[in-house]
C-alpha cells in the first residue's frame, strides 16, 4: 500500500478535528482540511517517505489558517461561526459528564474561539492533538521557549476566562442557579 | 534528551501534558505536595485538556464529507500518478474489511452506511480497545468465585508474566491511596494479541479494571486521555508507548479520573 496515501487518509479524521477547533465552523474547518490535502499531495514529493505524515499535515494546515486568517483580518473567519454553531461539539455525546459542566465547557468553548491564533495553535496541538512541544515547535516554526510561552499565555487567558463569572449576565440561565454552581469551580486566590 | 529539559513553571505544563521521563514526574509530584497554588494550576490544566477533549472529540467520529474524502483525492493529483492510485484504493478498500473484522461490528454498527471507507481504519486503529476492554471489565468484575486468574498473592508472577505475554514491562499500579485494592490479573485475547487485566476492589465492593493491549499503531505515540461512556460503565484510555491503556468503572467520572491519573503516574 502507498504509505503516503495510507498515512493521509487516516490522518483525515483529526485533521478536521483540529481544522474545526481553530476555526469553528464545519464547513469552513472542511475547506481548510481540503486545502492541507490538495497542497499536500502537490508537495509530496517533500515527505522523505519516512516516518509520520501527520506533524507535516499539521504544519501545512496551520500554515494555511494563519494566511487565510491574516488576509481577512477586517473579517475574522470565527465570528459568523459563532452566531451559527453555539452549540460545541461534544455536549450531546456526554450529557452526564460530573466534572466539566455545560457551564465549564460553554466558557471553555467560548475563550478559545477569542485566542489568538498563534496561542489557539499551540495548545489545540498539545492539549487536543496530543503532539511533544518539540513537534509543536517544528509545526509552528518557532523556538521550543515561544512554543512554552504561547502555552502558558493560554492556558492562563482560558483560566481566567472560566473561573469568573462572564460580566454580562446570561438571559437563559437563572442566577441563582449558576451563584451556586460557580464556587465549585472558581479558584481561590 | 537530556534530563533537565524544562525549567520553572515548564515542568509543571510538561507534567500536565505527559512529556517528563518518570524521574522528572516524581520530582514534580513530590512539589506539587508541598505547594499547593500550583498543585491547583496544575490541576486546573488538566480539566482545561479534558475540557478540549470533550468538546471537539465528536468531530473524529464525524462521517468526512463526500468534497473531502479520499475517493475525490485523486482527481486533484497530477495525470501520472492517477492509474496507479485507482488500484491503491483497492487495496484500501480490502484493508477496511480486515480492519471491520478485526474492531468487531461495534463501530461498524453505526457508522457502516454513513461513514467512508477510510475514516473507518482510523477510527479502528484509535479506540478499538475500549469496546474489549468494556466487555473484559462487564464479563469479570461480577464473577464472585473466580474474578482474577492470577490473584494477588502471586503479584510479581503476574507482572512477569503478562510483561512477557505482552512484550512490554508492566508495572501493576497501587490503588490503595484511591480505596481500592488490587484483586489480581489475567490475560486475555485481543485483536491485537495477548492483552492484560487488573482488577481493584473498593472494600464498598465496587470493581474497576485496568486493561493493556498492544497498539495497533507501530508508531510508538503517546495521547491524552480520552473519555467513554456505555451506560454506567465509563472509561478513561490512552495510548503510551507500544501500549494502550484503559482504567474502567462505574463510578463517577471525576473519581474515575483521579484514578487514571494515580494509574498513569505509575507505570
Amino acid at each position: 500500500m502507498d504509505e503516503f496515501l495510507d498515512q493521509l487518509t487516516k490522518s483525515i479524521p483529526v485533521l478536521r478535528r483540529y481544522a474545526y477547533a481553530l476555526v469553528k465552523d464545519s464547513s469552513k474547518a472542511d475547506d481548510l482540511v481540503q486545502d492541507c490535502l490538495e497542497r499536500s499531495l502537490t508537495k509530496r514529493h517533500q515527505w522523505k517517505g519516512k516516518g509520520n505524515l501527520k506533524p507535516w499535515l499539521y504544519r501545512i494546515l496551520s500554515n494555511i489558517h494563519l494566511n487565510h486568517y491574516r488576509q481577512s483580518k477586517t473579517n475574522p473567519i470565527h465570528s459568523p461561526a459563532e452566531l451559527t454553531e453555539k452549540t460545541p461539539m461534544g455536549m450531546e455525546t456526554d450529557t452526564t459528564s460530573h466534572q466539566l459542566d455545560h457551564l465549564y465547557l460553554r466558557d471553555l468553548d467560548k475563550a478559545i474561539t477569542k485566542l489568538p491564533d498563534e496561542q489557539k495553535q499551540v495548545l489545540l496541538l498539545v492539549a487536543l492533538e496530543g503532539l511533544s512541544y518539540s513537534e509543536v515547535a517544528s509545526i509552528t516554526q518557532v523556538p521550543l521557549g515561544t512554543v512554552m510561552s504561547r502555552l502558558s499565555r493560554a492556558r492562563e487567558t482560558l483560566r481566567k476566562s472560566t473561573t469568573t463569572p462572564p460580566p454580562t449576565k446570561e438571559p437563559t440561565i437563572n442566577t441563582d442557579v449558576r451563584s451556586s454552581l460557580t464556587p465549585t469551580i472558581r479558584r481561590v486566590k | 534528551m537530556s534530563k533537565n529539559r524544562f525549567k520553572g513553571s515548564e515542568l509543571l505544563h510538561a507534567y500536565v501534558d505527559r512529556q517528563l521521563s518518570p524521574e522528572e514526574k516524581s520530582r514534580v509530584e513530590q512539589w506539587l505536595e508541598t505547594h499547593p497554588e500550583d498543585a491547583r494550576l496544575v490541576a486546573e490544566w488538566q480539566k482545561q485538556n479534558l475540557g478540549l477533549n470533550d468538546l471537539f472529540a465528536a468531530k473524529i467520529n464525524e462521517p468526512i464529507p463526500e468534497h473531502i474524502a479520499p475517493s475525490s483525492l485523486h482527481h486533484q493529483t497530477p495525470p501520472e500518478n492517477r492509474a496507479s492510485l485507482s488500484l491503491l484504493s483497492q487495496i484500501a478498500a480490502s484493508f477496511l474489511i480486515l480492519s471491520i473484522g478485526i474492531a468487531g461490528g461495534w463501530f461498524g454498527r453505526d457508522h457502516l452506511n454513513t461513514i467512508t471507507a477510510d475514516s473507518t481504519i482510523t477510527v479502528a486503529t484509535q479506540q478499538n480497545f475500549t469496546q474489549p476492554a468494556m466487555e473484559a471489565h462487564w464479563v469479570y468484575t461480577p464473577e464472585v468465585r473466580h474474578p482474577v486468574e492470577v490473584e494477588k498473592n502471586e503479584q510479581d508472577h503476574l507482572a512477569k508474566w503478562l510483561s512477557y505475554r505482552l512484550e512490554a514491562p508492566l508495572t501493576i499500579p497501587n490503588l490503595t491511596a484511591q480505596g481500592f485494592d488490587l484483586m489480581g490479573g489475567r490475560l486475555l485475547p485481543s485483536g491485537t494479541g495477548p492483552a492484560a487485566q487488573f482488577m481493584y476492589e473498593s472494600k464498598e465492593g465496587s470493581r474497576i479494571t485496568l486493561y493493556l493491549s498492544k497498539s495497533l499503531n507501530d508508531e510508538q505515540t503517546e495521547t491524552a486521555f480520552q473519555f467513554s461512556q456505555t451506560g454506567s460503565t465509563r472509561a478513561f484510555y490512552w495510548y503510551n508507548g507500544a501500549l494502550g491503556y484503559a482504567v474502567i468503572g462505574d463510578i463517577e467520572r471525576n473519581e474515575l479520573l483521579k484514578i487514571v491519573n494515580n494509574v498513569y503516574q505509575q507505570l
